[in-house]
């Protein structure tokens, strides 16, 4: 089964995004900043990374930074501040706060099926 | 979050919006709570037109929170969010929230669960309206109610005997709410409110140079050729002198020029109105049906003043009135909650009619029929209205004479001399001509120039009316 990290310090959006992609079909889990999302990536098998770009003690820009000297991960940076405040920050593909849920459910399916430079 | 206390009518107003969601296509979902259930509920208010029964269970779910606050917060939470998922709803209402308040422990935990649904249910595309049991007074005493987008406070007052119902925006995020207390009734209908007037736009239009006449014509002669198109006027007198039927004149000569008019009654009843029009001369019914006329008569009592600027922009905006009448200002004066609201209000009506192109004429009693204090127009209108006509019984020679004069004409030249008319069966209303020269004569007790003055004015006064 697919799995799923959702980092967002906020709970409401991280549980809603948790329980549309588990209707899906995917497996979530969810950590509530980039350090504790670390942690479960070293426990976790996980094949694709929805994260916030503001959150406290480790921000999305960091966490991604992080996690490309671990692998290619297919990364999603969400953010209210717009595309300008997720430049150079080594994600895949930006989704802009507030975001339907459909339109991010469509966006996991199109990261997903994205061949991964190993493959 | 709509508060208010016991009684304010949020119940009402929740349905009636939640009603009107499904109305516009959008499934509801309504959770009633220890204080109706929602039997009760319906049963309550079935009555209301707009609650339409056959959309209960189907566009409009009822459910009770009092099972599902039982299995804790989370559990609730987890099951509204749930159930509206599984319903495809676009509104969640919790009426009211007061019955699971008193299941969670600390404030913070009431907090939390209001943030964390209402968070979870935005984000699905639902919205959430809360109801809580709070007078707007005491808002600190409920931390949740900080989290909300929009509230909206419902509250009652004294007025006399009766009770006003008064409706807040206190808090819009992201929106300029309208500010100020707007009054609303519960009618059979539901929930009607009028916006303050001092609160909303007021556009500017371009002058008009045209003339709005009464079809009196030494009346018109003595106005340069009628009011002008935009202004107000204000018709004083005192009882029994005719300004009803001036303002008849008014809208009838409108009716004949297609300027559609609207004579906004209090104590004369519409059929009253069109009995008089009818006795000198004038087929109000006749421009009624034509659309060229509209009477409309409102209760002497317990009235709103935004409830009256309500109406006149509904006359003005839907049916394209030009011409108003307001008969007259002892009841406008009434409607104003409070005295020092008056100059706010009247500028504003003022204001608006102005901005519309509409020419109005509100008449104003004078309580005295002879007696000096003639230049007492105690309303602000007196102040505000550019226009200001006086029409005076007169005591002259051991007569009574009607005379009629412009006190005030903004923007126009007028006649400053002082007039005689007189009212006709099947003619109504004529300018006769120039007075006879007199001392006194507007004050009500004249005298011939050159004879003592009874009220001490000056002789030939009557010659300086109209600086005013």
């Amino acid at each position: 089964m697919i799995t799923i990290m959702i980092v967002d310090d906020e709970p409401p959006l991280r549980e809603v995004l948790a329980l549309l992609l588990e209707d899906a079909g995917y497996r979530t889990i969810i950590a509530a900043h980039g350090a504790q999302a670390l942690e479960l990536w070293e426990r976790e098998a996980v094949d694709l990374v929805i994260t916030d770009l503001m959150m406290p003690v480790m921000g999305g820009r960091e966490l991604c930074t992080r996690l490309r000297d671990r692998g290619d991960v297919p990364i999603i940076l969400m953010s209210a501040g717009g595309a300008e405040a997720a430049k150079e920050v080594p994600a895949d593909a930006f989704l802009a706060k507030p975001f339907d849920l459909g339109v991010a459910e469509d966006l996991v399916q199109e990261m997903l099926k994205r061949p991964t430079p190993a493959a | 979050m709509l508060i208010g206390a016991y009684g304010t009518g949020k119940t009402i107003l929740a349905l009636q919006v939640a009603f009107q969601w499904a109305q516009d296509g959008q499934n509801v979902l309504y959770f009633t709570g220890y204080s109706e259930s929602h039997d009760k509920l319906i049963s309550h208010n079935r009555s209301f037109p707009f609650f339409v029964m056959d959309r209960v269970g189907r566009e409009v779910q009822f459910a009770s929170l009092t099972t599902l606050v039982e299995a804790g917060p989370g559990q609730t939470e987890e099951a509204i969010v749930a159930m509206a998922r599984r319903q495809q709803v676009g509104l969640v209402v919790l009426d009211s929230f007061s019955g699971i308040r008193d299941f969670l422990s600390t404030d913070e935990s009431v907090v939390h669960f209001i943030y964390s649904l209402t968070g979870k249910l935005a984000l699905l595309g639902i919205t959430t309206l809360v109801a809580i049991e709070c007078d707007s007074s005491e808002v600190v005493r409920y931390p949740e109610i900080a989290v909300c987008d929009l509230i909206v406070a419902l509250s009652r007052e004294r007025r006399g005997s009766g009770q006003r119902r008064l409706l807040e925006v206190t808090k819009a995020r992201g929106a300029a709410e309208l500010a100020g207390t707007h009054p609303f009734a519960i009618g059979n209908s539901g929930i009607q409110v009028w916006p303050r007037l001092e609160s909303l736009p007021i556009g500017e239009c371009a002058w008009d140079t045209g003339r709005a006449r009464f079809g009196v014509p030494a009346l018109d002669t003595m106005l340069d050729g009628g009011l002008t198109v935009g202004t107000t006027s204000l018709i004083a007198g005192s009882p029994g002198v005719g300004k009803t039927l001036l303002g008849l004149h008014f809208i009838m000569e409108g009716a004949r020029r297609e300027e559609p008019g609207l004579f906004l009654g209090f104590l004369e009843s519409a059929v009253q109105l069109r009995a008089k029009a009818r006795v000198f001369g004038m087929d109000l019914e006749a421009a009624e049906a034509a659309g060229t006329a509209r009477v409309l008569v409102l209760p002497a009592r317990d009235l709103e003043a935004d409830q009256i600027a309500a109406l006149m922009r509904d006359a003005c905006e839907q049916h394209g009135v030009r011409r108003i009448v307001v008969d007259s200002t002892a009841e406008l004066e009434r409607s104003v909650s409070t005295q020092e609201r008056k100059p706010g209000f009247y500028a504003s009506l003022v204001g608006y009619l102005r901005s519309m192109g509409i020419t109005s004429c509100v008449t104003h009693d004078i309580p005295v029929i002879v007696g000096s204090e003639l230049d007492r127009t105690d309303t602000t209108l007196s102040i505000l209205a550019e226009n200001l006509m006086l029409l005076r019984r007169v005591e002259y020679l051991g007569q009574f004479r009607q005379i009629f004069s412009v006190l005030k004409m903004r923007f126009s030249n007028y006649d400053r001399t002082i007039h005689e008319y007189a009212i006709t069966a099947g003619r109504g209303m004529d300018v006769l001509g120039p007075a006879p020269r007199g001392a006194g004569l507007l004050s009500g007790v004249a005298l011939p120039t050159g004879l003592p003055s009874t009220t001490g004015a000056p002789a030939g006064r009557a010659t300086d009316v109209g600086e005013g």
